[in-house]
């Protein structure tokens, strides 16, 4: 490839309003904001309370607060509501800022997706504590939800795309490329793992078309390529626009962001039979499941590379800007779980680790340290642009956030490991007559105590993100009162 | 001056119209609760969504009017040009 | 002529077509040929149609959400097989809309939970589990036996199954009602029942057949969980994948 050309120059670095100012639409993205944040502490609790009644049973009172119809609840929170909200406002942000556009379909199409996205979150919310479920995890919603969600998922596209169209630049910077992949792959994946026959037009109650082990690998291509283009993809896009912003450096590698881009699409749709090793599923599908995850290793450090490097010649600024030092964790422990993901996709590990506490450890790290932390690092660095305030009420409240944070991180994730391969060995164990050494209520107990510091884990990140919503909250006041004082200091004069 | 989105609002409202209805529908006829808990949400959901488009409606006529002159000063508070519906 | 990548990044609608392209392949190759592979589901008998209470009970266990603790999956393990059974097949989930193999066992898995424990030992597990294993942390499930079975439409539950494949006869869907009673009420006349349903098992569980509650219906799926194959009259030829 030749070298760079100066249009490649403005690829290169996200392009900021300096010319003709462009009137952008940042009432939506204020909007998703703080939806996004609404949602993560509803998230947390629900994350906590289901951790609580793991650790201590009696606090299942009754069927509608069960950690059957809770648990869902917490996942889809957290994925769904906070990531969701997290990434259609970060993407509407930067289609606009990095084509110099502003937003397509003027204010009543985003405003349509930010009422009918949450509309659809809470009537989800509200059908599992009510029982409405499909019964396969991550597509929990049921049918009428579904279609719902479709016309939403749709309108996003149009508003999305239709930006992109109207762009000045000619280069479509590389992050959009990420929020495309995941909007149309997401699309792809909803419409075929829903496919479901209702009861009657008024009932909530359907059947997956599909049965057992088709519908178990359906499933599975959703599950999986859920965390690969809702938590990565979409993210990713996220990291190659604001890690650059807050460092003030161009992208590490234009070239590896073109290869690892198409390598981890690519790759990634294939990984999915690895939730299903040693099953019912024939084995072909099985092993292509394990060498495409394995296969996948090499994209993903390919993009925490280029997310790393981008800060060379800025590590100073890490000392300076928590919110920037939230960005580069997240895009560490993006680098370990997707290290950790294809070590479980082998066959022989994943006879111990599948089933057991070791996935739900591996599942938090990276939704807690990358999704989450990737999400708080923009946040930060949007949320003083986005109210037009000089900076955020508190820098020394970020980093107490990072930190403690940061220790939650790692008391859920090195409990989880300690249970998870507890549980698998305890399992697996035979004493020397050749029966089976522990019964499971044996492993049960013996996961008690991890439960307790998973649980402790999940109150200090909970603790972390509070203290975000105040100092948010005091930035945005601070914003209001000195546009109150200008607007006194005009009628005063 | 016309609002250019106000032929849209119209279409939207008329949507939402529908879908209050069909939640209406919904809840006259649902045969479990998490159904019932839908139609009365779509139903809120579609009127709430109309008054938000009448309230965007009558922002657009003022801020038309403001910068028509016909208004001497904008009213005070919040700008609300960018947040319709 | 050298490629370059410009060329995709300056056009909207050729780089959504090719990432369309790009995902579609992985799950194209990996999901068709299981539809078409007639090896993938093992030529083994008796996995029959879930009876309509089955079925009711199947909609409360997906409802509750114990997927998420139990697995339906035996995996061909030593220490599996030991504790659980014969390792599940695909033929057996050959009729769950959706599959239920679960992916993480807080509890036990269930893929051969039936015939193990009494009905008796299942009411008083789900009421109060605690009660039964001391160190439990399952919920209680009491208000399951509070719950009257709602069944007036399981008709349509049968017919959705029917589009999606299942084989229910005019038969079954003509007496889907009925069969849910039936089921319940082991003096009644049962004989047609298990004609339409073999090794359905027989009886309230909790003691009053024109009644039932949720909690019927649920021991009633537990209880034929991992029966229909008979695993002493299959060969190795039929369990072939």
């Amino acid at each position: 490839m030749t070298s760079l050309t100066p249009s490649m120059g403005t690829f290169e670095q996200p392009v900021e309003a300096i010319r003709v100012p462009v009137d952008y639409n940042d009432a939506i993205v204020r909007k998703f904001i703080v939806a996004a944040l609404f949602w993560s502490i509803a998230a947390f609790l629900a994350g906590i309370w289901i951790a609580a009644e793991l650790t201590y049973p009696s606090l299942n009172f009754g069927e509608y607060i069960n950690f059957g119809r809770l648990r869902p609840l917490h996942t889809s929170a957290g994925i769904f509501a906070f990531g969701g909200n997290a990434l259609i406002g970060t993407s509407f942000w930067v289609v606009q800022r990095t084509g110099r556009a502003k937003l397509f379909g003027g204010t009543i199409l985003p405003d349509f997706i930010f009422w009918g996205y949450n509309f659809f979150i809470i009537n989800a919310a509200l059908g599992y504590l009510l029982g409405a479920t499909q019964g396969r995890e991550y597509a929990e919603p049921e049918w009428y939800l579904d279609i719902w969600l479709t016309i939403v998922w749709v309108s996003y596209l149009i508003v999305f795309v239709g930006t992109l169209m109207r762009r000045q630049e000619p280069h479509i910077y590389v992050a959009n490329w990420f929020y495309l992949a995941f909007i149309i792959t997401i699309a792809m994946l909803h419409v075929a793992n829903n496919v479901a026959i209702p009861v009657a037009w008024y009932s909530s109650k359907s059947y997956s078309y599909f049965a057992g082990v088709q519908d178990a690998l359906l499933e599975w291509w959703y599950g999986h390529n859920a965390v690969g283009f809702f938590l990565t993809a979409g993210f990713l896009g996220m990291m190659y626009y604001f890690i650059p912003k807050a460092a003030e450096r161009p992208i590490y590698s234009y070239r590896l962001s073109i290869i690892h881009f198409w390598a981890l699409i690519f790759l990634y749709i294939w990984a999915g039979p690895h939730h299903l090793h040693w099953t019912a599923l024939p084995d072909w599908a099985q092993t292509l499941g394990m060498v495409f995850s394995i296969m996948l290793w090499m994209p993903s450090w390919g993009g925490m590379i280029n997310g790393l490097m981008t800060l060379s010649g800025a590590w100073d600024k890490l000392r300076t800007d928590p919110g920037l030092r939230f960005s580069v964790t997240a895009v560490g422990f993006y680098g370990m779980s997707t290290f950790e993901g294809p070590v479980m996709s082998i066959r022989q590990v994943n006879a111990l680790s599948h089933y057991t506490d070791w996935t739900i450890g591996h599942v938090h790290s990276g939704v807690l340290g990358w999704v989450a932390f990737i999400c708080y690092g923009s946040i930060y660095w949007l949320v003083p642009r986005l109210w037009h305030v000089k900076a955020l009420y508190s820098q020394k409240l970020v980093s107490w956030h990072y930190w403690i944070a940061t220790l939650g991180i790692v008391f859920y994730i090195t409990s989880m490991w300690v249970a998870g391969i507890m549980e698998g060995l305890m399992w697996r164990a035979f004493d020397r007559l050749g029966f089976l050494q522990y019964s499971f209520i044996e492993s049960v107990v013996a996961v008690h105590p991890f439960y307790v510091i998973r649980l402790l884990g999940g109150v200090l990140f909970l603790t972390g993100g509070l203290i975000m919503i105040f100092n948010i909250w005091k930035t945005v006041a601070q914003g209001s009162t000195s546009q109150t004082n200008a607007r006194l200091a005009v009628v005063g004069a | 001056m016309t609002d250019p989105e106000e032929g849209a609002r119209i279409v939207m409202g008329l949507v939402m119209l529908v879908l209050a209805i069909l939640g209406a529908l919904l809840v006259a006829n649902a045969s479990d609760d998490p159904m019932l808990a839908f139609g009365y949400a779509l139903m809120i959901f579609g009127v709430a969504y109309i008054f938000g488009l009448v309230r965007a409606h009558y922002d657009a006529i003022d801020r038309a009017q403001a910068s028509d002159g016909l208004i001497k000063a904008a009213a005070p508070g919040r700008d609300r040009s960018n947040n319709a519906a | 002529m050298k490629f370059r990548h410009e060329f995709i990044e300056k056009n909207v609608t050729l780089m959504m077509a090719l990432t369309l392209l790009v995902v579609a392949i992985g799950g194209i190759v990996e999901i068709v040929p299981l539809f078409t592979i007639e090896t993938t589901i093992e030529r083994v008998s008796g996995v029959r149609p879930y009876s309509p209470l089955e079925l009711a009970g199947r909609d409360i266990y997906l409802r509750e959400g114990c997927y998420l603790c139990h697995s339906q999956q035996i995996r061909p393990f030593r220490d599996e097989v030991e504790r659980y059974g014969h390792y599940s097949l695909a033929a057996e989930s050959l009729y769950d809309h959706p599959f239920q193999w679960g992916s993480k066992r807080i509890g036990p898995d269930l893929a051969r939970v039936g015939g193990k424990y009494s009905n008796d030992w299942h009411v008083q597990h789900l009421t109060d589990p605690r009660s039964v294993v001391p160190e439990s942390i399952m919920p209680s499930y009491a208000f399951l036996g509070r719950h009257p079975l709602k069944y007036d439409d399981i008709r349509l539950h049968l017919e959705a199954n029917r589009i999606a494949g299942v084989p229910y006869d005019q038969a079954m869907l003509d007496n889907a009602k009925t069969d849910v009673l039936a089921q319940l009420d082991p003096a009644g006349d049962v004989a047609p029942l298990l004609k339409r349903y073999p090794g359905a098992s027989i009886g309230s569980a909790t003691g009053n057949p024109n009644s039932p509650t949720e909690l019927d219906a649920l021991i009633a799926y537990l209880q034929v969980l991992g029966t229909m194959v008979k695993f002493g009259d299959v060969g190795v030829e039929e369990l072939k994948q």
